[in-house]
């Protein structure tokens, strides 16, 4: 009997669902930062707000890898291809993502003119090794280690200051739930629907809470 | 000591000067009130032209006035909004 075009559509429709709450939210964020933006030129407000364009875009690209995972397209050349090119583009993009929010908070610090060379070069690092080696772990390993140095810089910029900085622990869980979701789109992976759905659904609510701090402020 | 003033206070400050003193200042007292070097001045005068924050007016006599721009207005408006995210993200 033939199949149909997906394994599993409650997946897909929960994975697309997510994935465009999470483009909007992040579409919102940038939007909103557009008119402070032109009118201050401010590098670390730039950088926020790239850091969320880039997560829209990550995000998509990510709905692209598992749509891939859960077709059922008969000719398997092109589902392979399709996965390829879209974790490719994952990489690039969330390698900017995550450099571009810790940029963010310590472009004061940053001694070289043009940072940017530098985030780009890292990202076509990344992107080359995900191209070559095609496997969504090393994708998650390799954010996960930006991640770690991502909570290292952070920590040593903010570390002299007293006050508890609720932001940092909203980043930090803003990049462990962004490896929970890649870690979900590994094949033959162990975590169930449910525990899946409950991730999905943190990860909205970080993704509100950034949304909400920033029509709070620039209302 | 008092801290070094960021770059958008000093913004802030030039704009507020200016409309402070009747939307309408020349630019030698627009440069002793805002408390800059001559280099310094010169520079932010430049950006504020470049970025149409301030305009140059000219009387009758050909006498040289700053006046804020439409833009200039909508900054000094949205300053402590401005500020206020900065610090939320600390950025």
């Amino acid at each position: 009997m033939p199949r149909g075009m997906f394994f599993r559509p409650e997946m897909i429709f929960t994975e697309l669902v997510f994935s465009v709450i999470i483009i909007l939210l992040c579409a919102f964020i940038y939007f909103k930062t557009k008119e402070v933006y032109e009118l201050t030129k401010h590098k670390g407000i730039g950088y926020f707000r790239n850091a969320f364009l880039f997560f829209g875009l990550a995000y998509l690209f990510r709905f692209f890898v598992a749509l891939a995972n859960l077709a059922d397209i008969s000719l398997y050349f092109h589902r392979h291809y399709i996965m390829i090119i879209s974790l490719v583009f994952t990489s690039f993009l969330s390698t900017i993502a995550i450099l571009s929010l810790v940029f963010a908070s310590i472009w004061k610090k940053i001694k070289t003119k043009n940072p940017h060379y530098a985030l780009i070069l890292i990202a076509v690092v990344t992107s080359v090794l995900t191209l070559v080696f095609g496997s969504v772990y090393l994708l998650t390993l390799i954010n996960l280690g930006l991640f770690l140095f991502a909570i290292i810089v952070t920590y040593l910029n903010h570390k002299k200051s007293k006050k508890f900085s609720q932001l940092y622990i909203i980043y930090i869980l803003l990049f462990v739930f962004w490896i929970f979701n890649l870690f979900n789109l590994i094949p033959n992976r162990f975590i169930s629907f449910e525990l899946r759905t409950i991730g999905y659904m943190v990860s909205i609510s970080i993704f509100w809470v950034i949304y909400h701090k920033v029509s709070r402020t620039l209302k | 000591m008092s801290k070094k003033r960021d770059r958008l206070e000093v913004i802030h400050d030039i704009l507020n000067i200016i409309q402070n003193n009747h939307n309408s200042i020349k630019p030698t007292p627009l440069l002793r009130y805002s408390n800059l070097s001559s280099q310094s001045f010169a520079d932010y005068y430049k950006e504020l032209i470049e970025k149409k924050f301030i305009k140059e007016v000219f009387d009758k006599k050909g006498k040289k006035f700053i006046s804020p721009s439409d833009k200039g207005f909508e900054y000094l408006q949205k300053y402590k909004s401005i500020l206020g995210f900065i610090e939320e993200f600390e950025l």
